[in-house]
């Protein structure tokens, strides 16, 4: 029996919650899963029905490919597993249509439905249009959600007659708004805006924020003055969904003309809109706002409040922002004058340095930590002696701040201090030091791979108080054999996060225990493991270790479709040509919700003339009609050459489809390589669509934040 | 700790902007296009130069730069060595198309876009020129 990690367990059964479309018990799959991967917990059923129930799910899905009539007469317990139905990909789509017209349990219909949508297979769409008819809510939700993943403007006729139904329940309304906004076609568009200038009758759900959500996904296809005006009304209203989601596309847009319209939501009652007001304006850099923002600077009562009023102030006017933080940072409430601190720390300006200085010598020590934290963050060499006066002083985190600036400032000159101060062990008669106050400074040391922090860092590790990513730069900047070991150690323990790790330190016997834990895992079934421990060979494998992996092919835990993945994914890596034509089979024939994933585990393959053979597949396919397909084979690209690759991704970000533009934002977001931060921002310099434009900076934003 | 909505610091100081502008237009590069642009030929010569950079303080003050420094479309690629500074003692390679720029014309417009401004000797050559 194939079993999974205790988390990961819990991750299944939480996403079993959220995901009511499926009501088809299915179980979990892991590695990395996509954000909308369908994860769905099986129904338990009696202990003795479970096998006969298994067998007969067997037999159903091996009749799927060959039998469009396969799914007509099943039942909820019945139908197979969801990681099953969508590894058949499209072999499965005419038994889920059949499915979805003649099966008589609701159930059953809905979560066809949701394969069809997985799957993606535009082949799909007339019956799924038809389906809109179906008797029971809950199954034309389904049918709505399954046609918004397959975005096609042959689609809007029928969502619009379903949607013009009075009697059609709300949820389905709102469901087909966003449906139509994913199909981004101006006759979608037409219909959005008519509801988003409706006003709801009385009794009547407001389906206007779903409307202008819907009308966002769409934005590429209005002009840019209709969508301002849109946006300028949706400002102007009293519905706070609605308000807010205007204010978030404010910012996005950063068009001065909705200054008039922002202004006077910085005293909303709502507090997210009053924020997300000020951030737009702070974004739209118009002087108009200046003097309104400059009169709220210092009334504010809240630290976010003045956060964002300071940060469009500072791009609106240096001089008065400056000025106007004066006052605050005199205020007579201490938690005033620590908030002034904490912002002029953010802005990282030189100009704040006079005023965080008499802040040091505060009467509040919180004031005083705040404005050494903000020195720090400044880095500006001349708070260095107000701040060195700070390292004797009794108050225990005040001295770890200024320690922390010091040291910010200063760089390895000060690791001494850090070290000697906040990690070293005390001498008896000393209080020890705080657990987390070492662990802070060890993380700080191991950054610039100080090595009177491995033995702190390497247990910090092993006892899960630490994670691989925040000591990654140290263990490779560590040459010492003990850390190698360490990590396999853990490894070896169950630590799979460690997995990347382990392969890029290569610690001596890391290849037989890596292949002996894969024939391990795979004969016993544990998924997760046995995947990191066939990336671990992939990765340091060689010709034995490769006969090894080819023996595990006849497992029976091979049949789990990600395992095999990895698996052909290893073998390719290890010189087995027919295991990348196995790779590309997969590639054409997946579920469209998994190529993410698939490219993924494909694009972490670094062997040159792997990866040349496969560049000349994955190219043709970028140019297919696919574009799930063709943008997952660039993606794939994107990691071994993002040179070469983004050109593909950069021209869906400008697609007419709201699909295509969706998927190569999430995977230009993803990609680590900081090589395609800079390729964004050569692109955004360069684009003159204002709606493109947008979404580079977007991208660039998220990417900062994920970082 | 105070929340923040979001990040938006001054993204490139304007002055130096319009410090950079003439460089642009002189190297005769309209700074923007309505075709998706083509990568130069894997033929065409490349050249780079390495610098080590301070930059004004400021959030975004590396996107700044590369922001600036890319409205010239014959620098190819701006590569940004990790280092411990944000925005000042920073190293990084710009990589031009030689036939459309000197390397004094790329000086020019990093000196322009950045605080201070430091020629360094070139790395060895790695292959990854394209």
């Amino acid at each position: 029996m194939k079993t999974r990690s205790p988390r990961r367990l819990l991750a299944a059964i939480l996403a079993a919650a959220l995901l009511p479309t499926l009501g088809a018990a299915v179980r979990a799959v892991a590695d990395e899963p996509e954000p909308d991967e369908p994860v769905v917990a099986r129904a338990a059923g009696k202990a003795g029905s479970k096998a006969a129930s298994a067998a007969t799910r067997q037999k159903v899905l091996a009749a799927m490919p060959g039998d469009a009539t396969a799914l007509i007469n099943v039942t909820g317990r019945e139908l197979p597993a969801s990681p099953d139905i969508l590894a058949l990909g499209r072999r499965g789509t005419p038994a889920l249509l059949r499915c979805l017209a003649d099966n008589a349990d609701e159930g059953v219909r809905r979560g066809c439905a949701a394969f069809l949508g997985y799957i993606g297979d535009r082949s799909a769409l007339p019956a799924l249009r038809a389906a809109l008819e179906d008797w029971e809510p809950s199954v034309r939700r389904s049918v709505v959600l399954a046609l918004e993943r397959i975005p096609d403007a042959g689609s809007v006729d029928a969502l619009a007659k379903l949607f013009a139904r009075k009697d059609e329940d709300a949820a389905v309304r709102a469901d087909v708004l966003r449906a139509l906004g994913a199909i981004g076609h101006k006759s979608a568009v037409a219909i959005l805006r008519k509801q988003l200038a409706r006003k709801p009758e009385a009794g009547e759900e407001d389906l206007r924020p779903e409307a202008f959500k819907a009308l966002w996904r769409s934005r590429h296809v209005m002009s840019r003055d209709t969508l301002i005006g849109d946006v300028a009304d949706a400002l102007d209203n009293r519905n706070d969904a609605l308000v807010l989601a205007a204010t978030f596309a404010a910012a996005e847009l950063r068009a001065p003309r909705l200054t008039d319209k922002l202004v006077p939501l910085m005293d909303h009652g709502n507090a997210e809109i009053r924020n997300k007001a000020v951030y737009a304006l702070g974004l739209i850099g118009d002087k108009t706002a200046e003097k309104a923002l400059l009169v709220k600077l210092p009334t504010v009562r809240d630290g976010r409040m003045l956060n964002n009023i300071a940060f469009a102030l500072e791009r609106l006017d240096r001089d008065g922002f400056y000025a106007s933080i004066r006052q605050v940072a005199a205020h007579k409430q201490a938690i005033i004058r620590l908030n002034a601190a904490f912002v002029l720390g953010d802005v990282r300006r030189p100009e704040g340095l006079p005023l965080l200085e008499t802040a040091l010598v505060d009467p509040s020590d919180l004031v005083k930590t705040n404005a050494a934290v903000a020195l720090g963050k400044i880095g500006d060499p001349r708070a260095l002696p107000s701040l060195e006066t700070l390292v004797t002083t009794q108050n225990p985190s005040l001295r770890e701040e200024a320690i922390h600036a010091i040291f910010a400032i200063e760089g390895k000159k000060r690791a001494d201090l850090l070290h000697d101060e906040l990690l070293a062990e005390r001498k008896p008669g000393v209080p020890p030091l705080k657990d987390a106050v070492r662990r802070r400074a060890a993380l700080a040391l191991g950054r610039i791979g100080d090595t009177r922090a491995r033995e702190y860092l390497l247990t910090c590790l092993e006892v899960g108080r630490c994670r691989p990513a925040q000591i990654d730069t140290y263990v490779h900047a560590d040459k010492d054999a003990s850390v190698g070991g360490r990590l396999l150690l853990d490894w070896t323990r169950g630590q799979e996060s460690l997995t990347a790790l382990v392969a890029d330190l290569r610690p001596a016997g890391a290849l037989p225990v890596a292949t002996s834990a894969a024939e391990s895992a795979v004969s016993r079934g544990l998924i997760d493991s046995a995947e990191s421990a066939l990336d671990l060979v992939g990765e340091l494998g060689d010709g034995p270790a490769r006969e090894r992996l080819d023996r595990l092919r006849a497992a029976p835990a091979m049949k789990d479709v990600w395992l095999e993945i990895h698996a052909q994914t290893a073998l390719a890596r290890l010189g087995e040509v027919p295991a990348e034509a196995q790779l590309l089979g997969r590639l054409d024939t997946l579920a469209a919700v998994w190529l993410p994933r698939l490219a993924g585990v494909v694009g972490r393959i670094k062997e040159k003339e792997v990866r040349d053979r496969l560049a000349v597949e994955l190219i043709k396919r970028e140019k297919g009609d696919d574009t799930g397909i063709a943008l997952a084979a660039a993606a794939i690209r994107l990691d071994w050459d993002p040179e070469g690759a983004i050109g593909r991704l950069l021209e869906a970000l400008a697609s007419p489809q709201v699909k295509d533009r969706d998927l190569a934002e999430r995977y230009l977001v993803r990609a680590r390589d900081p090589k395609v931060t800079w390729l964004l921002r050569r692109a955004l310099a360069r684009e003159d669509r204002a709606d493109v434009k947008d979404r580079l900076r977007s991208l660039l934003d998220r990417r900062r934040d994920e970082k | 700790m105070p929340r923040r909505t979001g990040v938006h610091a001054l993204v490139v100081n304007p002055r130096r902007l319009l410090l950079a502008a003439p460089l642009v237009f002189s190297l005769g590069c309209a700074p923007s296009a309505h075709a998706p642009e083509v990568p130069a030929p894997a033929s065409e010569p490349r050249a780079v130069v390495r610098l080590r950079v301070d930059l004004d303080r400021a959030q975004d003050c590396e996107e700044a730069f590369d922001l600036a420094l890319y409205r010239n479309r014959a620098v190819e690629l701006v590569a940004w060595e990790p280092g411990p500074g944000h925005c000042t003692e920073r190293t990084l390679t710009v990589r031009y198309l030689a036939g459309r720029a000197s390397r004094e014309d790329v000086l020019r417009a990093a000196a322009a876009a950045g605080a201070k401004v430091t020629p360094l000797p070139e790395l060895p050559e790695t292959g990854d020129r394209r």
